[in-house]
This record gives C-alpha cells, sequence and structure tokens, in this order.
C-alpha cells in the first residue's frame, strides 16, 4: 500500500517520505473514525431488533392492540412506508426531472428562481415541511391522510431527485448532444431519447437517494399521515410509517415489548434504505464503467 | 447554455419544412409542459415561504425583526421569544460539527482518490455513503442509549483539565449537550461533505497527478500541490452543503442535545437548536404566540438557508465557470 | 342525503332510538339503548354485552351498542394514555368492528388537532382552558369525558442508597428550583432520617417536549410551593402550572425514555416520569408526602385514594393534585377524551357520529377492564354517573345520541 504511488529513480528526503506516511495514516485514522459510528450504530441496532425481526410475523402482522404484549408486527407500518415514499416517488421524481431538464435545456430566471427555492428546500428542515403541508392539505381536507404524508414526502425528496439529475444532464457529453440535433431530432427528442437514457443510471440513482432520504423521515410525517395502528391501503385514511412507530415506541413506551418492536423496525428501515442505496451504487458504478469504455 | 437561448427553428436549416414544423410543436408542446412544472412547483414552494411569514408576522410586530433574532430570553408562559438562544446553539453544534467532520471528509476523500489502492476504494466509498442511509431517528436514539453515556468519561477529562481555564469547556458534564449533539452531526454529515469532496477530488486533471509522482514527487506532494488547490472551490461548496444539513437536522439533534431554553455557557451545557427546538415545541404550543414564534423559528432558519444556499450556488458556480471552460 | 337522514333521525329519536339505528343506515349493528335498565334487546342481538360493566357501581347491567359508521374512528393527543387507549381501541374492533385509531401526538397537538376538526376526538392531560374551547368556539361547546388516572413520580439515580428517599413538597420544589443542590441537603437529611444520603451533587432532568406528564407536575408545584409561583409563574399560577416551562435549573429530555436515560447516565439525577413507565421500568422513585402528611408510594389503590373526591365539578374540569385524601398519592391526574357536544357541524354522518359516542360509553363502562392490568386507574363510581351524563349530552343538532 505505501509503495504503489512512489516515484521510483526520483531520490526522495526522508522528510518527505514520512510526510506522505504520516498523510496515509491520518487518512486511515479517518476512515476508521467515520467507520466506527456506522459499525456501532448499525451493530446496536442489529443487536436489539434482530430477535423481532427474525419471525416471519413480524412482516406480515400488524402491532398488538395492547403494548405490553409481545409478538405481532409492523405490517400497517411496512406497507404504509413503502405505499407514502412510492406515491412521493410519482409525485417528485417527474418535478424533479421535468425542473432539472427545464433548468439546463431553457434556463432563465424562472429557471433560477426555481432551482433557488428547490435549493433552498434542501436546506429546510424536514419539520418545517410537515407544519406546512398541515395547513394547507390536512386542515383543509378535515383529517389526517396517507396522501398528506406522501405529499410530505415529496417535498422533502424533491431537492435531492432535482439537484442530482441536473448534475447527471449536465454531464451528457456534448458531442452526443450536438450529434442528436445535428440528426435533426427535435430538441425534446434528442432529450427523451439521447439525454435520459444515457443519464438514467445516474438519474435512478439520484431517485434512490432522495428515496432513502424520504424514507427514514419521521419529522414530516407526525403533522400529516399522523400513523395508523390497523392496517390500511387507503391513502385516504390517516397511515402509519415505520419511522412514525420508531419514534413513538422507541421513546416513550414503558413496555419493553413495543421497545423490541422498534428496534426491529428500525433495523428493518436500516436495511431498505441499506438496499437502495447499494442499488444506486451498483447503477452508478455501471454508469461509470460504461462511461469510462465510451 | 446559450444555445437555448436560440429559438428552435433556427437551428437545423438543412431540415426539411415539415420535418421543422413538427419539431416546432413537439419543442413547443414539451417546453410547454416543462415551464408548466417548474412555475408549479415556483409557486407552491414561494407561497410556502411566504405563507410561513404571514404566519410569522405577529411575532415579528411585537418584537421586532431585531427584537425577535436578538433576544435572550424564551419563556411561552411569558409571551416573551427571543431566538438567539437557538440561534447560538444552531451556530455552536453546526460549527462543532464541520470542525470534527470537514478533515475527517478530507482525509477520506484524499484516501479514496488518491492514497488507497484502488481495488479497496469502490467498497470503503460504499461504506462511508452507507453512513449517510441511517434513518436520523435511528442517530437520536443510538446517540441517546450509546453514544451519550459513552463520552461522559471524555467529557469530563476536558471539563477537569482546559475546563479550569477555560469557562467555555467547564463543568457541568451532564451528558446531553451541545457538544453530543455536534459529534452526532459530524458523524451524520461525513458522508455528505466526504462524497461531494470525492467526486470534485477525481475530477482533478488526473495528468497533472501523474506528473508530480513522475517528478518524484509523494503523494502528500499530489495532495498538497494539485488536489487540494484545484479541489478548493469544491471542497468549500461540499462543506456548505454540510453546513445546510447540520442546519437543517432535527430528530437526532433533539434527543442528544439536552433541550434547555437557556445560553448554556459551556460546550457541555445542554441547549436547543433553531430546528429542534421547533420539533419539540411545536405538538404543545398552547401558550399565545407560541406557535407563531416557532413558525418565526423557522422563517428565521429559511433566511439562514437562503444564505447558506447562496453562498454555495456561488462557489458552485466560480468552480462549474472554471471546469466548464473546458467544453 | 343528509338532511335527510339527520331529519329522519331527529324524529326517530322522539320515537324509539333503537330503530332509529336500525333504519337510518344499514352499516348499524345491533343496536341497544345503553340505558341503565336491563338489556331487553331480541336474541338476536351478538353485539351486546350482558355483562355489567366492572366499573359502574350501579350494579345494573351496562349495555352497549354498535354503531358502525364507516368502520374508523380517529383520535389524537395525550401520551400517557397511548397505552390504555391502543388497547381499548384493540378490544372495540374485535367487539364492534370499528377501527379506533388513536395516535400518542402529545396532549396539546391532541387538543389543536380537534380543535381543528382533524380528528374525531382528542385526548388530553390538562382540561381545556377557556381561551381553548374559545378558539374552537366555531365548532361549538366541547364535553369532556374523564377516562383514566394516572400519577408522575420524581424518580433518581443515587449509588449506594439503599430504601426509598422520602419527599415533603418543599424538597420536591427546591429540587426543581434548583435550591436544594445535594442529596445531603440538611431538608432531604430530616425527612430522611434512617437512610445514610451521599453529598452527591443533584442534577435535574425534566421532559422538554411540553406534554401532558409535566403538565400535572408544574400543576403539582403550583400547588404547593408559593416559591415556584413567584419565581417560575412571576406570581401568576396559570403561567407556572403550563406544559412547556422555562426551568431554572436542569437539562431537558424527549419522552420518558430521554428523561430515564437522562437520570440512568447521571449518579445524583432526578426527573419526572410517569409511573406506569417507572413501575415497568423498575426505576426507583420517591414517596411524596400528601396534604394529610403521610408519605405515599405512588400504586394504583393510592392513585384510586386521590382521584376519589366526595363531588366533581358540573363541567367535569378538576385537578387530582395535593387532593386532601389521607392514602392518596399528591402527584396524581386525569385523562379526558375532549369531543364536540354537537357532532353534527363537525362529521359527516350521524352515523359516524354514533360510531363515536358508542366508542366513548364503551371506553368509560367495559373499556376500564383495560386499566389496573396496565397500571391506570379507573374511574370510581360517582364520576362514572358524572361521566354517563356528560356522554349523553352529546347530540346531533340538539337530537340526542344516546336515549
Amino acid at each position: 500500500m505505501a509503495s504503489d504511488g512512489a516515484a521510483v529513480f526520483a531520490p526522495t528526503g526522508g522528510a518527505r517520505r514520512f510526510r506522505a506516511n504520516l498523510l496515509v495514516v491520518l487518512a486511515v485514522v479517518a476512515l476508521l473514525l467515520a467507520l466506527i459510528p456506522l459499525i456501532a450504530v448499525f451493530g446496536y441496532v442489529f443487536v436489539n431488533g434482530i430477535r423481532s425481526l427474525l419471525s416471519l410475523d413480524f412482516l406480515t402482522q400488524d402491532p398488538p392492540a395492547d403494548l405490553s404484549a409481545t409478538g405481532g408486527g409492523v405490517r400497517n407500518a411496512l406497507v404504509g412506508t413503502l405505499e407514502m415514499t412510492g406515491l412521493a416517488s410519482v409525485i417528485a421524481v417527474p418535478i424533479g426531472l421535468g425542473v432539472a431538464i427545464f433548468a439546463i435545456e431553457v434556463g432563465g430566471g424562472l429557471a433560477r428562481a426555481a432551482r433557488f427555492l428547490i435549493d433552498v428546500l434542501s436546506g429546510l428542515p424536514s419539520i418545517v415541511v410537515g407544519i406546512f403541508v398541515y395547513a394547507t392539505v390536512v386542515v383543509t381536507q378535515g383529517h389526517f391522510s396517507g396522501f398528506a404524508g406522501s405529499l410530505a414526502l415529496a417535498i422533502v425528496m424533491l431537492p435531492v431527485v432535482t439537484v442530482s439529475a441536473e448534475e447527471i444532464l449536465r454531464l451528457t457529453p456534448r458531442p452526443i448532444a450536438e450529434g442528436a440535433r445535428a440528426l435533426g431530432l427535435a430538441r425534446w427528442r434528442a432529450i427523451l431519447s439521447v439525454f435520459v437514457p444515457i443519464g438514467l443510471s445516474g438519474i435512478v440513482t439520484g431517485v434512490l437517494l432522495g428515496v432513502s432520504r424520504a424514507i427514514g423521515e419521521t419529522a414530516p410525517l407526525i403533522f400529516t399521515s399522523l400513523g395508523n395502528n390497523f392496517f390500511t391501503l387507503d391513502l385516504n385514511q390517516p397511515m402509519q410509517a415505520l419511522p412514525l412507530l420508531i419514534y413513538r415506541n422507541a421513546l416513550n413506551s414503558a413496555y419493553a415489548s413495543a421497545r423490541d418492536r422498534a428496534f426491529g423496525a428500525a433495523l428493518l428501515l436500516i436495511l431498505i434504505v441499506f438496499g437502495f442505496n447499494l442499488v444506486g451504487r451498483w447503477l452508478t458504478a455501471r454508469r461509470r464503467l460504461a462511461g469510462s469504455r465510451r | 447554455m446559450t444555445e437555448s437561448a436560440r429559438a428552435p427553428e433556427q437551428r437545423g436549416a438543412l431540415d426539411l419544412a415539415g420535418l421543422r414544423r413538427r419539431r416546432w410543436t413537439g419543442d413547443l408542446a414539451f417546453r410547454a409542459i416543462l415551464s408548466a412544472l417548474t412555475v408549479a412547483i415556483t409557486v407552491v414552494l414561494g407561497l410556502m415561504m411566504i405563507e410561513s411569514f404571514i404566519s410569522a408576522s405577529p411575532v415579528y410586530q411585537k418584537f421586532g425583526i431585531i427584537g425577535f433574532v436578538t433576544g435572550s430570553e424564551w419563556a411561552p408562559s411569558f409571551t416573551i421569544y427571543g431566538a438567539w438562544p437557538f440561534i447560538y446553539g444552531t451556530l455552536v453544534t453546526s460549527f462543532l460539527g464541520l470542525l470534527i467532520a470537514v478533515p475527517i471528509s478530507v482525509l477520506i476523500a484524499l484516501l479514496l482518490t488518491d492514497l488507497a489502492p484502488a481495488r479497496l476504494r469502490g467498497p470503503l466509498g460504499i461504506a462511508v455513503d452507507l453512513l449517510a442511509a441511517v434513518p436520523s431517528v435511528v442517530y437520536g436514539l443510538w446517540g441517546l442509549l450509546v453514544l451519550v453515556p459513552a463520552m461522559r468519561p471524555l467529557e469530563q477529562g476536558i471539563a477537569g483539565t482546559l475546563g479550569r481555564v477555560v469557562p467555555f469547556f467547564g463543568p457541568p458534564t451532564p451528558g446531553s449537550s451541545y457538544f453530543a449533539a455536534g459529534v452526532i452531526l459530524a458523524i451524520m454529515i461525513v458522508p455528505i461533505v466526504s462524497a461531494v469532496t470525492r467526486e470534485v477530488f477525481a475530477s482533478t486533471p488526473r495528468i497533472q497527478r501523474e506528473a508530480v509522482l513522475a517528478l518524484g514527487g509523494t503523494r502528500w506532494d499530489v495532495a498538497r500541490t494539485v488536489t487540494l488547490p484545484i479541489g478548493r472551490a469544491g471542497l468549500l461548496a461540499a462543506v456548505v452543503l454540510g453546513l445546510g444539513r447540520a442546519i437543517g437536522e432535527t430528530i437526532a439533534v433533539t434527543l442528544v442535545i439536552g433541550n434547555s431554553d437557556n445560553i448554556g455557557k459551556s460546550i457541555f451545557s445542554p441547549g436547543f437548536t433553531l430546528a429542534s427546538v421547533i420539533a419539540n415545541e411545536f405538538n404543545e404550543a398552547t401558550e399565545t404566540l407560541h406557535p407563531e414564534a416557532l413558525i418565526a423559528l423557522g422563517t428565521v432558519l429559511l433566511v439562514v438557508s437562503v444564505i447558506v444556499n447562496a453562498v454555495a450556488i456561488g462557489i458552485r458556480n466560480r468552480f462549474t465557470g472554471g471546469s466548464r471552460s473546458g467544453f | 342525503m343528509t338532511i335527510g337522514i339527520r331529519r329522519f333521525g331527529a324524529l326517530a329519536v322522539a320515537a324509539s332510538m333503537a330503530i332509529a339505528a336500525c333504519s337510518s343506515s344499514g352499516a348499524t349493528s345491533s343496536p341497544t339503548p345503553p340505558s341503565a335498565a336491563p338489556s331487553t334487546a331480541p336474541g338476536a342481538t351478538p353485539a351486546t354485552s350482558g355483562a355489567a360493566s366492572s366499573a359502574s357501581g350501579s350494579g345494573a347491567p351496562v349495555t352497549y351498542r354498535c354503531t358502525k359508521g364507516d368502520g374508523t374512528l380517529s383520535g389524537a393527543g395525550s401520551t400517557f394514555i397511548n397505552p390504555l387507549l391502543s388497547k381499548m381501541a384493540g378490544d372495540y374492533n374485535s367487539k364492534c368492528g370499528v377501527q379506533v385509531n388513536y395516535q400518542s401526538v402529545g396532549s396539546g397537538a391532541g387538543v389543536k388537532d380537534w380543535q381543528q376538526n382533524t380528528v374525531d376526538f382528542g385526548a388530553s392531560d390538562a382540561y381545556l382552558a377557556d381561551s381553548e374551547i374559545a378558539a374552537a368556539a366555531a365548532n361549538g361547546a366541547p364535553v369532556e369525558v374523564p377516562t383514566t388516572f394516572g400519577a408522575v413520580v420524581v424518580a433518581y439515580n443515587l449509588s449506594g442508597l439503599s430504601g426509598t428517599i422520602k419527599m415533603t413538597p418543599d424538597i420536591i420544589a427546591n429540587i426543581f428550583l434548583g435550591k436544594i443542590t445535594t442529596w445531603n441537603d440538611p431538608a432531604l437529611a430530616a425527612a430522611n432520617p434512617g437512610l445514610n444520603l451521599p453529598s452527591t451533587a443533584i442534577s435535574v432532568v425534566h421532559r422538554s417536549d411540553g406534554s401532558g406528564t409535566t403538565s400535572i407536575f408544574t400543576h403539582y408545584l403550583t400547588a404547593v410551593s408559593t416559591d415556584w409561583v413567584t419565581t417560575v409563574g412571576a406570581g401568576d399560577p396559570t403561567k407556572s402550572a403550563a406544559k412547556t416551562v422555562t426551568w431554572p435549573v436542569g437539562q431537558g429530555a424527549s419522552g420518558n425514555e430521554g428523561v430515564t436515560q437522562g437520570i440512568k447516565g447521571t449518579d445524583g439525577a432526578v426527573g419526572y416520569i410517569d409511573v406506569a413507565y417507572a413501575i415497568q421500568n423498575q426505576i426507583p422513585f420517591g414517596d411524596v408526602q400528601n396534604k394529610s402528611g403521610n408519605f405515599i408510594t405512588a400504586s394504583l389503590a393510592s392513585i384510586a385514594a386521590a382521584a376519589n373526591l366526595p363531588s366533581y365539578p358540573v363541567d367535569l374540569r378538576f385537578n387530582l393534585t395535593n387532593t386532601d385524601a389521607a392514602q392518596g398519592y399528591p402527584i396524581a391526574g386525569t385523562t379526558w377524551i375532549i369531543v364536540y357536544k354537537d357532532l353534527s357541524k363537525v362529521m359527516k354522518s350521524q352515523d359516524r357520529a354514533n360510531s363515536l359516542v358508542d366508542f366513548i360509553w364503551w371506553a368509560i363502562h367495559d373499556g376500564q377492564a383495560d386499566a389496573a392490568p396496565l397500571d391506570y386507574g379507573s374511574l370510581p363510581a360517582n364520576l362514572l354517573a358524572q361521566d354517563e351524563a356528560a356522554v349523553r349530552s352529546i347530540n346531533w343538532a340538539g337530537a340526542p345520541l344516546l336515549p
């Protein structure tokens, strides 16, 4: 490891080599410092949650009404999380992609305004998004709903999707773009049949990153989907989600059984998000490979 | 993007007229859809922000903008609302988070671009990225139940030595504190800062790096003379991105910061950040003007976020403006 | 359609409640008037409970009705009552097929949701303030139904201590005012002659997420300490008994778990948590001296004793802190279910309104059987009678929903 970048014939002073090696040591220490929390967090949640997760009931049953009872599962939260995150993606992805294409292809004041607001949004605490959706959707509708939750998650996802799509589209090689136009392709045609396919895996990566950001969010759901102790597929009803279940059961429950369920849900959530991220990474890696082959 | 200013029909002069017309209507429709989407989202987000300012206006009217921002007392039962304790908490925790996270992130990025064997870079990169995938409620729980108790000896050590001289590091060390929040934030922003920094470092010209090595330079020389100077602007953008995340992080910070309305004298004192006080108190905000004051804190965050993003955009433009000239 | 049902309902109530419930909608299953009179319902009423409620002191069989509505009801509020209401909801669902979705968002949020009519009922550990009632005036007057009792305990972590610390009201107030700073303070030593108290510094942990637990605890401090009222509340009791107060000392933590972690992590720490939480997790807590001078351990019996008032106000807004009961634990409180009196203004159909009223009726009768196993106090007979009257007062455009 220490030899692969060293100069072969130029004489290297002891002090310089020492500095170079010190840099490597420092960097490795930094990496370890960053990985310790990852291993610690995952290990902690794993140890506390694996027992719940090992049972199939955990995925196929709802939590018992009696919080002090053992058994049961988190089916309602799992399904709610997937359904709301899914709808959020359906809302956020076309908008994010559209704004990204607009910003690159059209530009101008409107694009700058939209991009600026979306950038600002990315720094806004998600709880503020939840409060906004509560005031506009929940109060107007007169009840909490999975739909309101989806909307809040969509707003949370939007910046991630937009920013990554824009970056990817920006990277599309200029000659390809010019070639497409030279062939007489309409601009929209060129975008949809040349730009987007080339950047597709990158765009998918951005979407997956957005999904993993939204799926772990608690704060925007508190005031929108509220949570539901029962199983429902109806987006017009209050809907449970894994982060909500974790937040409420791990923090304020007197009962070990409810806390165990919360840790099981935490492990399940981490595995889902990890899964999404690994798929995203894999797609990125494929894109890079394809790019380097070109 | 100069070609985007041109009208579609001006390009491709060799095309047949019919094709041109079809292209033109297609482009027009496409552009209309995109414009509609962009207008819609701009309006929604704009309204959202304007709405927040309107909801918060009674508080600004009562205390004045300056009065609210600099007021150091927060007592909902007395209808006294000052944002300074939370602005202070946000500054201290974000700064601490960056102080810890940035050097680590830069070193990791160097490791993964220049130093580590190529075969290890991918897996290690994924591992660091996975840190960003842990939901913040899980970080919060772990912070509360594991990290805070584990850090107590360290805190007591610092408070007992350095703290005797510098009150900012002084005791008592109850555990939940600005310090704990800063550490949790550092853990949460390392993957963000290191990922962006890595991209930036990786985009520095390979030829220059190899030239330094060929001239007999060490990897330290590569980092010092090529990667760091060229990647500096990108690094700043990464830091600003991390700062944005740190400022807005809610649940994890709420669980470890100790949630006190007072300004803590020591870094080991409990406090509040803007985001965490909103999360903590909005549910039960029944006192006069209390919800409005919390939304006013949200608008303060909004303004901070605008500033941070404006800085980020400025840096990014300068940075990408430089590299775009290569096209 | 709505008007039709409404008018028909009003007519029918005048004639016979049972028929009305049967015919106004097919979704109403096997109605039986929940009167104190013995059930005269036909045999084909599977959902009718024949058993008398254990909580009812009258001895007469109390029956309940299962209006199905659209099969769902939603409620939000108190974190404290969550285990009990969730259990009740599960039992009620298996009996009546109505899913009552209760979410523990916190009492204040529950009241807010109720005010903005985003839930069918709210649940709060503090009764509605006049200003909160006024804020919801557009939807009409509230009905507040006390549903269960609980207590808040002063838990601590003091290594090397055997035995339970006895606490007087002054000691508790002074600890949370920052005036008593060590565990061997003369006041503590005087109250605990048998205990060998160490000189460990006291570090205070309080709930930071505004909560009903805090509300009960600050109510208690306000009742027993003029110092607390003059300093924290600047002389105004309403400001010193609140869900969010500006604490003079200590660190804040979220939820019972946050406070517990804060206590566990520091030798010498003290904080307040729900009794059910402390009992379930075997966290030591102090005996508290009550108005009669007795040191009382928080328990189901001592909470029940504190809650057994000779009479309750007509609007059912009352405090249980520092009551006169000789064996009562002094830091006790009630959780109220809150609904609108005239549901025609806030609900879409009378059928749903019936469904809501039926659940509340069930909760204060049969549902009380769920209380004791989860460390909650159940309703005494004289309060139940007043609860019944309150639930009967809930109406649909003036027409009672229950006979």
